[in-house]
Formats: structure tokens, C-alpha cells, sequence
């Protein structure tokens, strides 16, 4: 799938063997309404470890997170292997590692599944081996399938360590790569990073002198924003040879896997679609009983009020959580540096409450043509339901994406996405009756082509928009 | 200088504002069928006219924020939006008055009004993404996005009348043949530049509110990056 | 109520509805003003000779 191999210092083309492995030219970061990072300029030969010290909020993390690519720079820029990183291309990130304060797993997925998808992302060749060797390198080889959410903070520190490395980054970023660790292991770090990314340039931050001693070949210290370092390791401003233009992952095999990865999820923890479905079937009984009065005459109506008002809760419900959850964990920080398109994590997302939302809908077609004796269980119903509820996770997926740094989602959820989606709710209804006969047959073809404009013009506005909204 | 642009501007209102209402009461005959009450459209159609403006500027001031990512951008598309809002609740509350004389109730369920009202509740959402987001780039960017997706409602109002059987009239000022009397339009159209005034004063008013309180947190930043470093 | 009663309550809510948000706005604005006025002062006091 991928050509990409590990950053191998003998097979360099000549001319760019003096480029450096990371140079970040003039960077200012600003957060908030402050400056954290100002005018920093440095570079980083293969090889080179550099630690970054200073004191909490001097900017260490802020300096790591924008070289990593997950903030923008106000002003000024940064090179790997002379690369510009802020390119719309993602294949960059093929190159970079980065562990935060917590690492990007996935709790309810086992260690060895978490390298897995990191592998399957990033295009690591011959997988199987290299996340043999990282598991016992980082010492997990016993606990290689065990879910992640039964590990220790250390365990799960030396995971995120290996995961960081797995794909042989040329420049690994460490945020406080001790934390959490035991002196035992903090003493193999150095070993652990030798064998793993042996050519790897290295910038790490830590509080720990005794890290800094057995780890670093110079310090920069981090004060107010700025970083002292010493002079070799400011960058000349004459421009570097770009050494290799990595390829972003396929768009299919990327969507797949993140689906794959969010069904599993879901498969295990059973979160989301169980509470759907007792909430649907919840709602299916008392409907029935209130309406029992005006059920004979008017049941298909009945029946697709009904319908739509689960689908509705199962698409907001649902939409609440699909983007946020992955923020909350900060496993989203992990998918937006994989070298993938960002509309691929957009397009799994949509794919993902498309299921969800279909299956609570389907069911609830199931509760309630049994309960109300009205024939909804047939191709042309189940059609306009899989056409609609594709339609409403379309409008529900963007606005998922845009609530993620929000206070109070779950007012915002459906206050943002209801009143867009009542088109789609509109044509589902006129779609459903339509197939039940209640309104002419013929009457039913424009709303099923409303719901396929509606779905194929939110869609595309979305896969658009997404890259804006993650940085 | 700014001060006397403000100055002019409120100058320009009063002037206007005064000539409009001259016109709506004094100058515009009373209607045959409706007699005086449908003087209410003088100020019910200018704020639904410029309730669309406001969010197609929304709209473009949220696109040009997220090619050019400068707060001027996004200053304007947030200044519009709660005109917008001002203008559909105007426009919502002098529709409702006018139907409950004319149908008898405050309100229909009527594919004019509903629309109406969802795009009312869309740029409410969009304001309460604003409210509930607290870092500010980040706030930019979403309520961007969320600026940009709320200009489906537009023609989805516009269209209304046409794609459904409405109560509420077709478009009689832009649809041909049919248009109003020659004072009647005269009216309308000084209704329409005096509220247009209103709303780039408004507009720049709360612009100027949003630089200033983005400014105030800048300096309470550093006022208390201060504090932390005399610690 | 008559056709003019429901011509000046039209009227009336739209003036009320304008005049309230131009209000509201103005002291929006003033409060913000009073802020900025106050932090500067105490930024001065803070380190006057600050500069970034």
C-alpha cells in the first residue's frame, strides 16, 4: 500500500543529507488571547535529542503540539526533513510522532488492536512484526490483548510510547514522556527510543533532571515563550533540500478502518445503540397507549409520527457524542495526526450514525407495525427510512463536528441541527406515507429525491467545511 | 473622527426614519380591502428584507473568515446575525399582529411563518454556539461553519410561498404586473433605506463591542500573566 | 379591537423592539469601556514600563 521506509540515513539522496530533521523558523503560537510561543527558532539534525525544560505554562506544550502539527502558528513556520508541515498535504505526518500528557488509545479496544489501527493509519510496513517488537520493547508483550482501559497509568504510558514510535517517525515529540512511569522504566526510556527509532531527531519536555541526563545531547529551556538553546541549533535561514515527499494513506483504507474501529468499539461497550433502543421501544408503548383512540382511523399517520420521532432522538442523541466522545478521550489529537485526509475521518464518522441511526429506525419499524397492525415492514418503507435517516445523519454529522469545544451539547445539538433537518424530516414523512399508500404512489418520488439532494449537498458541504473546524 | 461618523450616521437614522414614517402615515393611501392596518407592511416587509441581507452577510463574512482566519471577518458575521435575529423577531412579531387582524389568529402553521421561524431558530443556535464555545479561535471557526450551513434557510423562506400552499401573499413587489401602487412602493422603498441605516448602524455598533471586548481580554490575559510572574 | 389599535401595537413593538436592543447594545458597550478603562489603569500601575 505504502512505499514509505523508516528513515534510513545510508539512502538519502546526496544533496539533502545536511537537512535537518526538523527546523522551525519564527514561530509564534498564540492561545486564547495571549502569545504562549514567541519567535522560536531552532533546528534538529537526525539523531540529535533535545530536551525542552521550564517551568508549568511556560509554553512546553504548546512549542511540542505545534511542532506536531495540532496548532496553527500565528506567524513563522515548520520544516520536517525539509518538508513545510503546515502543507494541506497530511502525507507529512508519516514522519512525525508525537506522545501528549495522555495518549491517544481507544480504552475499550486491546493494546495490540490500538497499534493495529495506528499501523493500518500511518502505512506501516509488515505490521505484524513491528507491533511485535514495539510490545515488547515497551515491556506489554503479557498484556498485548488485554483491553487498554484495564491498564495502568504506566502501562498505558509505555503504549502511547510505542504507539508514538511505532511508525519509525523521522522527528518523535514526547510530552513528558516520564509521566507516569516507574523509576524502572523511566531508566529503560532511553534504551526503548534506541531501539525503536534508532535515526529518530527527538524533542522531549520533562521535569525530571535524572531524564534529562540519561536522554538529552542539549537543553532549551522554555521562559515566558521563548526558547534559550544553544547556538548550534539556531537555523540558518538558507532553505533545506526537501528529503522525501511522503504519501498521505489511501482515503478507502483509512474510512474503513475508522469505521472498523468505531463498530468495535461500540460492539464492546455498548453504549450508544442499547439506550437507543429502549428509549425507541419506550416511546413505541406510551405513543400506542395515548393514541389509542385515534389509532383505527388514522394509524399510518400515527405509525410515521411515531417513526420520526425516534429517528430524530437516535440522529441528536447519537450526533451529540460521535465527535466529542473522541475529543473527550483526546483520541481525536491522535486521528488528526495520522497521514490521513481529515474528510476520511468525517466520511467514517457519518457512515457510523448512518448505521446507528438506521437500526434504531428499522427496529422501532418492527415495534410499530406490530404494535399498530400497520404494514411498514416492506422494501419500499424500509427504502425511504434508509434514504432518510442517511439524510439526517448527513445534516447531524456537521454539527456534531462543530459542538466539540462546546459547553452544554446537548442543548446545542438539537437546537443547531433540528431546524435544519426539518426538510429531511419533511420528505421522510411524505417518503413513508407515500409508501403506505396513505398519499398516491406517485406522490412519493419527489421526496425521495429531496432526501437524496439534501444528503449528497450536506455531505459535500461538510467533507468541505470539516478541515476548517479541526484547525 | 469616529465620533463624528457616529454622530452623522444617527443624524442619517432620525432623518430618514422621519421621512419613512411621514410616508407610511401621510403619504401611502389606505388600502381598499384592509383599510389602515396594512400600513404594517411598511415596517414587517423591510425587516424580513433585511433579515435575508443580514444573514447572507453572515454568510460571507463566516467564509471570508475562514479563508483570510482575520476577527474583522468574523466581527461582521456575528454583528449580522443578531440583526438578522432582531429583524425576524420584528418581522415574526408585526406578522403575527397583522394575521390575528386579518385570519383572527396570532398564528398559523403556514409554510411562510414556519420557515420563518426555523430560521429564526437556526441563528439563535448560531448565537448560543458562540455563547457556549469559550475559546475564541476556536468559537470562529465553528460558529463560522455553523454561519455558513444557516444560509439554506434563505431560500427555503424565499421559495415558501411558492412551494407550498401558503396563506401568506406571494411576493406582490417583486413578482411582475401585480406590484403595489405607485406611493405604496414609493413607501415601501423609504421604509426599506431607513431600516437599511438602521442596520449598518447596528451592525457597526456591535462590531465595535465585539473588538472591544476582545480587546478586554487580551489585556486581562496579560494582566495576568503579570500577576503570575511578580508571584 | 379596532384596525387601528392592532396598526399602532404593530408599531409599537417594532419601535419598542429597536429602541430596546440599541439600549441594551449602548450598555453593553459602556460596561466593556469601564473594563478596558480599568484594566489598563491597573496594568499601568501593574509595570508601567511594560512592553510586548
Amino acid at each position: 500500500m505504502s512505499k514509505y521506509q523508516p528513515a534510513d540515513l545510508a539512502t538519502l539522496p546526496k544533496d539533502s543529507a545536511k537537512t535537518p530533521a526538523l527546523t522551525a523558523s519564527q514561530l509564534t503560537v498564540r492561545r486564547g488571547h495571549r502569545d504562549v510561543i514567541r519567535n522560536v527558532t531552532f533546528k534538529v539534525q537526525p539523531g540529535e535529542r533535545i530536551a525542552i525544560i521550564g517551568s508549568n505554562g511556560s509554553g512546553k506544550t504548546t512549542l511540542l503540539r505545534t511542532i506536531a502539527g495540532l496548532l496553527r502558528p500565528r506567524t513563522g513556520n515548520v520544516h520536517i526533513n525539509g518538508v513545510p508541515a503546515t502543507s494541506s498535504d497530511s502525507g507529512i505526518r508519516r514522519t512525525v510522532g508525537f506522545l501528549g500528557h495522555h495518549p491517544h488509545l481507544y480504552p475499550y479496544l486491546t493494546a495490540r488492536e490500538n497499534l493495529q489501527i495506528h499501523a493500518r493509519l500511518f502505512g506501516v510496513q509488515n505490521p505484524a512484526l513491528r507491533i511485535d517488537t514495539t510490545l515488547s520493547t515497551v515491556g506489554l508483550a503479557a498484556s498485548a490483548d488485554r483491553p487498554v482501559r484495564e491498564f495502568s497509568r504506566g502501562m498505558q504510558q509505555r503504549l502511547g510510547l510505542g504507539t508514538a514510535m511505532l511508525h519509525s517517525p523521522s522527528v518523535l515529540l514526547l510530552d513528558e514522556p516520564d509521566a507516569g512511569l516507574d523509576p524502572e522504566a523511566i531508566e529503560n526510556l532511553p534504551q526503548i527510543i534506541s531501539k525503536l527509532c534508532p535515526h529518530s531527531a527527538v524533542i522531549f519536555s520533562t521535569h525530571d533532571e535524572r531524564v534529562v541526563a540519561a536522554l538529552a545531547d542539549q537543553v532549551g529551556k522554555v521562559t515566558q515563550g521563548e526558547v534559550s538553546i544553544p547556538k548550534q541549533y539556531i537555523q540558518q535561514t538558507d532553505p533545506s533540500p526537501a528529503r522525501e515527499w511522503p504519501d498521505q494513506t489511501g482515503f478507502l483504507a483509512a474510512t474503513t478502518t475508522l469505521i472498523g474501529k468505531d463498530v468495535r468499539t461500540e460492539w464492546r461497550a455498548r453504549e450508544q445503540v442499547p439506550t437507543l433502543l429502549i428509549f425507541t421501544l419506550l416511546i413505541a408503548l406510551v405513543f400506542d397507549m395515548a393514541f389509542i383512540a385515534i389509532v383505527e382511523t388514522e394509524a399510518a399517520a400515527v405509525a410515521t409520527g411515531l417513526l420520526w420521532t425516534s429517528v430524530l432522538l437516535a440522529a441528536t442523541l447519537g450526533g451529540t457524542k460521535l465527535f466529542a466522545a473522541e475529543q473527550e478521550r483526546g483520541t481525536l489529537d491522535g486521528l488528526l495526526l495520522a497521514p490521513i485526509d481529515p474528510s476520511s475521518i468525517y466520511v467514517a464518522k457519518f457512515f457510523v450514525l448512518s448505521i446507528e441511526t438506521f437500526l434504531v429506525g428499522a427496529l422501532q419499524l418492527g415495534f410499530v407495525s406490530l404494535l399498530l397492525n400497520v404494514p411498514l415492514l416492506q422494501g419500499a418503507t424500509i427504502g425511504a427510512l434508509a434514504l432518510s435517516t442517511t439524510a439526517i445523519s448527513a445534516v447531524i454529522t456537521l454539527h456534531s463536528s462543530l459542538i466539540i469545544n462546546a459547553r452544554a451539547r446537548e442543548i446545542l445539538m438539537p437546537l443547531l441541527s433540528i431546524p435544519i433537518a426539518i426538510p429531511v424530516v419533511l420528505a421522510g414523512v411524505g417518503a413513508t406515507l407515500g409508501t403506505l399508500e396513505v398519499t398516491p404512489a406517485a406522490q412519493q418520488w419527489p421526496w425521495f429525491g429531496l432526501l437524496a439532494i439534501t444528503t449528497a449537498v450536506f455531505l459535500s458541504v461538510g467533507i468541505l467545511l470539516y478541515p476548517y473546524t479541526t484547525k | 473622527m469616529p465620533r463624528v461618523f457616529s454622530f452623522l450616521s444617527y443624524l442619517l437614522l432620525l432623518v430618514v426614519m422621519g421621512v419613512a414614517l411621514f410616508a407610511t402615515f401621510l403619504i401611502a393611501p389606505a388600502e381598499r380591502v384592509q383599510g389602515d392596518v396594512y400600513r404594517l407592511l411598511f415596517v414587517h416587509v423591510p425587516s424580513a428584507w433585511l433579515a435575508f441581507l443580514a444573514f447572507g452577510i453572515v454568510a460571507i463574512g463566516s467564509a471570508l473568515y475562514l479563508i483570510r482566519r482575520s476577527p474583522r471577518w468574523d466581527r461582521l458575521a456575528v454583528a449580522s446575525a443578531e440583526a438578522g435575529v432582531l429583524f425576524t423577531t420584528l418581522a415574526l412579531a408585526t406578522g403575527s399582529i397583522w394575521g390575528r387582524h386579518v385570519w383572527g389568529v396570532w398564528w398559523q402553521w403556514d409554510p411562510r411563518l414556519t420557515t420563518t421561524l426555523v430560521m429564526w431558530f437556526i441563528y439563535a443556535g448560531y448565537l448560543a454556539l458562540r455563547a457556549y464555545i469559550d475559546e475564541p479561535e476556536s468559537k470562529r471557526r465553528m460558529s463560522a461553519v455553523a454561519g455558513i450551513v444557516g444560509i439554506f434557510s434563505v431560500p427555503l423562506v424565499w421559495f415558501s410561498v411558492e412551494w407550498w400552499r401558503s396563506l401568506h401573499p406571494t411576493p406582490s413587489v417583486t413578482s411582475p404586473g401585480g406590484g403595489l401602487p405607485r406611493d405604496m412602493l414609493l413607501t415601501l422603498l423609504l421604509c426599506v433605506a431607513a431600516f437599511t441605516v438602521l442596520y449598518g448602524i447596528v451592525v457597526r455598533q456591535r462590531m465595535l463591542l465585539e473588538q472591544a471586548s476582545s480587546l478586554a481580554s487580551d489585556l486581562t490575559e496579560r494582566l495576568h500573566a503579570q500577576q503570575e510572574r511578580s508571584e | 379591537m379596532t384596525e387601528m389599535h392592532f396598526l399602532f401595537f404593530g408599531f409599537g413593538v417594532v419601535w419598542l423592539g429597536v429602541f430596546s436592543y440599541l439600549f441594551y447594545l449602548s450598555g453593553r458597550i459602556r460596561s466593556v469601556r469601564d473594563e478596558l478603562d480599568s484594566l489598563s489603569s491597573q496594568l499601568d500601575a501593574a509595570e508601567p514600563s511594560d512592553k510586548s
